[in-house]
This record gives structure tokens, sequence and C-alpha cells, in this order.
């Protein structure tokens, strides 16, 4: 599948690959595979260095606690190494491992809300640490301004622009089995989802268009 | 159906403010990645890996990386429990740490611990205890060998104590 997506921003940290005309994070992450696959040590401290923290932000769009969400990318990876004699398409392995932490943060929610009260409970795990526009991480008024308007949005709604906000092909298959909407709703519920946040935004004085 | 949808540069810009939001209010532990590299220099994978359930720092595993004091890790067969001390230091300054720990249900077992690049080793008593002195202060990860009623071994994701 070719990619024509706009061009995303390269994964932080990445040194001299973090160029404006860096290849999508899905490219380089087959070629990091490939080369710890042909032998070098490095590859892998790469694409773990670079697709973890991708990882994290998938585990938690699902609700999950801290703890919760580093078991689940741990278990990734663990599940990713032991497997990867049969991932024969390198192209294939930044799919292969987003998937992989959704289901397993979809079977992790699963158990945790059946022991949870509320669902409520659950979602406020999403929340940051210290929650509120205050949080000197979202001093920018502007980023306290979207973090304000997200948590406006419904869960079904925040749930799924974290999972594509971190993916720019997430595999809607899978996404449509576990947040239980059609394949063909995912797209228009995306925008809906978007339109709606844009429009809070759009009356929010603190919020400038970047 | 292709299964993915191009996005407009509109949707697009607005998710790359997500991204930095989330980025910003709700980063991985920055330890997290490698804790993995830890887990993963393992020879044998072949392994269970327990969840870690129970922390008794508050923070632990944030991004400052705090050092646990008790820990408790459950696997499909064994609970592990863990609490760690402060141990003094070794001859090179190093601080040390004693482990006292308790797999239940109880058996008698072989623990090895993996601490930085050593490897230590203990054996856990007909009740699961097992203790461990002058383990170097960092990356420890357990590893219970199988035995008895325990078919698979099991690993602990990596923690700092």
């Amino acid at each position: 599948m070719a990619s024509t997506t706009s061009p995303r921003p390269a994964t932080p940290g990445r040194g001299d690959r973090a160029a404006a005309e860096a290849p999508p994070a899905w490219e380089l992450a087959a070629r990091d595979f490939s080369d710890w696959r042909a032998g070098d040590p490095a590859g892998l401290r790469r694409l773990v260095e670079a697709l973890t923290p991708v990882l994290w932000h998938t585990a938690r769009a699902y609700g999950l606690n801290r703890e919760a969400a580093d078991d689940v990318v741990q278990a990734t990876w663990l599940a990713l190494v032991r497997g990867a004699d049969s991932l024969r398409d390198p192209q294939a392995v930044w799919r292969w491992a987003t998937v992989t932490a959704r289901r397993e943060a979809w079977r992790a929610a699963r158990r945790d809300r059946r022991e949870a009260t509320t669902d409520d409970q659950h979602l406020d795990a999403a929340a940051p640490p210290s929650a509120g526009p205050e949080n000197a991480v979202l001093a920018d008024a502007s980023a306290a301004a979207l973090w304000r308007h997200v948590a406006g949005l419904t869960a079904r709604c925040r749930r799924l622009l974290r999972v594509i906000a971190f993916d720019d092909r997430p595999d809607y298959a899978s996404i449509s089995a576990e947040l239980g909407m059609p394949v063909g709703s995912i797209g228009p519920t995306r925008g809906r989802c978007l339109e709606k946040l844009r429009h809070l935004l759009a009356d929010d004085p603190q919020w400038r268009v970047s | 159906m292709t299964g993915t949808e191009e996005v407009g540069a509109a949707d697009a810009a607005l998710l790359r403010d997500l991204r930095r939001m989330w980025t910003a209010a709700d980063p991985a532990p920055a330890d997290l990645a490698e804790r993995v590299m830890f887990t993963l220099a393992l020879e044998d994978l072949e392994v269970e890996l327990a969840q870690l359930q129970e922390q008794s720092l508050a923070g632990a595993r944030t991004a400052a990386a705090e050092t646990a004091t008790s820990i408790t890790f459950h696997a499909s067969q064994l609970t592990v429990l863990l609490t760690v001390q402060a141990a003094g230091a070794g001859a090179d300054g190093t601080p040390l740490r004693r482990l006292d720990g308790w797999l239940a249900p109880g058996a008698a077992l072989a623990v090895e611990v993996r601490a930085g690049d050593r490897t230590l080793h203990a054996e856990a008593d007909a009740d699961g205890r097992f203790a461990l002195d002058g383990v170097p202060a960092g990356l420890v990860q357990l590893r219970i060998q199988p035995g008895g009623p325990l078919l698979r071994a099991v690993v602990t994701p990596a923690v700092q104590v």
C-alpha cells in the first residue's frame, strides 16, 4: 500500500533522520526491523525506542491505568520478538505491533471493567496525573484548551482520536471490532469527532490555530 | 475497501496537535523503552511475562523512575511478592539492596535475579520464601524457573529497585 498521507512528524530522538522529509514512521520501523533481522542489534533498539511511545498511547487510549499500559507495551514487545520469524514482511511490523497492543489493551480494559464499578472511573484513568489546565506540562494556553475540549468529547471519540493521532495508518478492521462500530463508520465517526472538536475550539479564545 | 483512509490537511493538523498534547500530558514512562530492552535481552523468550500488580510507591514507574519498596507480580499460576530494602553499598559505591520474596502458592523453586549485567541465584523454600542480599540497585528482573506445578518459567517485568 503506497503511503500518500501527509508527512508525519519524525519520531523524536531519531537524530539526523528527523529531517522535514523524513519517511513515515512505519517505514522507519520496517527498516529498523530489517536491520535487526539481518543481525544488527541496534535495529531492535531503534525500533523499541521509536515505537514504544506509540504503543503506550495506544494502550492508554483504552483507558488503562499507567501500570496496565506498561504491561501491555511489554507484552507486545515480547510477542513481537517471539514471533519475529513468522513476520516475513518488514513493512508489516508497525501494523503488527499496533494491532497487537490494541488487542491486548482492549482485553485488559474489558478485564478491568468487570472489576471496576463504573466505566467512568475507568475513563478517568486516561486523565493526566495532575489533571486540569494548570498542569505545568500544559502551561501553553492553547494545549490546555485542547485538553479541556478533548475531555468534553465522548469516550468513543477520545479513544478513536488518540489511537489515530499516534497511528496514521490504523487497521480499521481491528478498531471496528474493539470499538463496536462497523468498519465503514470509522472514517465518518473520526470526521465527526474532529469536527466537534474543531467547533468547540473555534468558540474558545484561548485556542489559536497552529 | 482498503481499511484505511486518507486524512485531509486540516484533520491532519488537528491530529498533530492532539499528538503533541497527549505526548506532553501523559508521556510514556521515561525508562519504559529501557525496561523493554532489558526484558528482550532474555535469552529464552518462551516464558510467561508476569504482570505488575501493585507497587507501593505512588508515582513509581513515572518519568522519574522511582525506586520501589514493595511490589506484587501476577502470573497465571503464580503470584510473586517482593520487598526491597537498602543494604549498604558495594566496594565500588553502588548502592545495594536486599530482596525478600514470596512465591504463592508456596513452592521450592529456583529464582534467578538479573540485575544489570549480573545474574544472582536463590532457592525458594517449601513455603515459597527466598531472600537475596547484595543486589545492585537499578533495573532488576526476576525469573522463576519451572518445576513442580509450574510448567513454564515466569519472568517479571524489569523494575527499578
